[in-house]
């Protein structure tokens, strides 16, 4: 299933998927694997996302 | 393993490598015999071979075992241009014999180009080594009757059908070759003391130093290094299963003699590209995508160089006997290789090509 929530908040701070890979230190094919719900991460690399983009858990990866 | 431990095994292994290339320092040094080089004219005229031998005259310095290395070939001629000149459909059937003054047949061979690595007790003296053209089957039955014995004569002439050689030509045959004594140890073991060394010190400093605890760190996030061990095992079992088909079919005859070699190479091949376009597609492939423009086109160049080569050797094969005992049969199994190894770059290629611009597209999104 794709991550919307995560290309939305992404796209609301005007990051690329490469600079978000850049942040958490990730290749931008693995950005890209996540939005498209191609790959499930581990909760380390979810933080990781969470806090570069400055939002929970539950906002970008709970499944409601 | 512990550091400690690999660093003392590496410094054994170290310290084997340097005995092996001491080994054949040593063994060079001690190499006494006789080397030679040599072109001679050779000219087929009614199916005769003119002069219908040619001999050299050497002398060995040291009694003991000898290794003896022949090699002769028609310069300036295609191997495709020897088979109207031989008289089978895949040699230049040659005798070679060394004799010396009390012995008349101290050594002798017949063969189509070549006669490797074959040991034999010799005393110190002068010798006569000897290449004879037989040019028919009668010539072969009279010379393996003379050198190898009268009741296997007949056998091996049978081996070669023939009538003579087919064509008048002016041939300048090229003629190399060692006679060298073997002193101690020979230096192809010290060679492969030395290259098990080596190998051994590789594996312990990539088992030891290299990986997620060593020296260098992967470069790898979760999600690559997951993928890198999904294409490890794609690779495993494409090749378990390409075996498995592989052995059955070798079992139940459909895989010509000739064939194992290019057959057994193709499961190396198709494990490797599998394996490195699962990777490719799935960037977890360490060098090829730091620059995909130079790589493929230096993939692309390596595969032309090898399709090359395939084309090149499978042409001449099919001019001679490609699934006989011979030089064709040599030839397509090196053709047959070089084209498994070219479809296997050009995978390659390609994956990472449409990678790339794939990657092109999502950037632009």
């Amino acid at each position: 299933m794709k991550n919307l929530k995560l290309k939305s908040a992404r796209a609301a701070l005007d990051l690329s998927q490469q600079d978000l890979a850049d942040m958490v230190g990730v290749s931008r094919q693995t950005i890209n694997s996540i939005e498209k719900g191609d790959y499930n991460p581990t909760i380390n690399l979810c933080r990781a996302i969470c806090k570069a983009l400055g939002k929970t858990l539950d906002e970008l990866f709970w499944e409601e | 393993m512990k550091k400690t431990t690999a660093l003392i095994l590496i410094l054994v292994l170290a310290l084997a490598a340097a005995a092996g290339i001491w080994g054949m320092i040593g063994a060079a040094r001690n190499d006494s015999g006789y080397s030679f080089s040599a072109q001679k004219n050779l000219e087929i005229k009614g199916g005769k071979a003119e002069p219908e031998k040619v001999s050299m005259d050497f002398g060995i310095d040291e009694d003991g075992d000898h290794t003896v290395s022949l090699i002769w070939t028609p310069m300036g001629k295609e191997l495709s241009d020897l088979k109207d000149l031989q008289p089978s459909d895949y040699s230049f059937i040659t005798g070679c014999v060394i004799s010396s003054a009390d012995d008349p047949c101290v050594y002798a061979t017949s063969a189509g180009w070549m006669s490797v690595d074959t040991t034999i007790n010799m005393k110190a003296g002068n010798y006569t080594l000897t290449f004879y053209y037989l040019t028919s089957r009668e010539a072969y039955a009279d010379f393996a009757a003379k050198y190898f014995g009268t009741e296997s004569a007949e056998t091996m002439a049978d081996w070669f059908e023939w009538d003579s050689f087919k064509k008048d030509d002016k041939l300048v045959v090229s003629y190399r070759g060692t006679v060298s004594a073997e002193n101690g140890v020979s230096s192809n073991l010290w060679l492969a003391l030395v290259i098990v060394s080596v190998s051994g010190m590789l594996i312990l400093i990539m088992l030891a130093y290299v990986g997620k605890d060593g020296i260098r760190k992967a470069d790898y996030d979760e999600r690559q290094q997951m993928e890198r061990g999904k294409a490890s095992a794609l690779g495993l079992y494409t090749i378990i299963g390409y075996l498995l088909i592989m052995f059955i079919a070798d079992a139940l005859g459909f895989i010509g003699s000739g064939l194992h070699t290019p057959v057994y190479m193709g499961g190396l091949v198709l494990c490797v590209t599998v394996s490195a376009a699962y990777s490719i597609w799935h960037e977890c492939y360490f060098a090829l995508n730091q620059n995909r423009v130079r790589n493929v086109i230096v993939l692309g160049i390596i595969f032309l160089m090898n399709l090359a080569s395939g084309i090149f050797n499978m042409r001449l094969a099919a001019k001679m006997d490609p699934f006989g005992n011979g030089s064709g049969s040599r030839l397509f199994r090196v053709g047959f290789c070089a084209i498994e190894l070219a479809a296997g770059f050009l995978v390659i290629a390609v994956v990472l090509f449409l990678k790339h611009r794939k990657d092109l597209r999502e950037e632009e999104e």
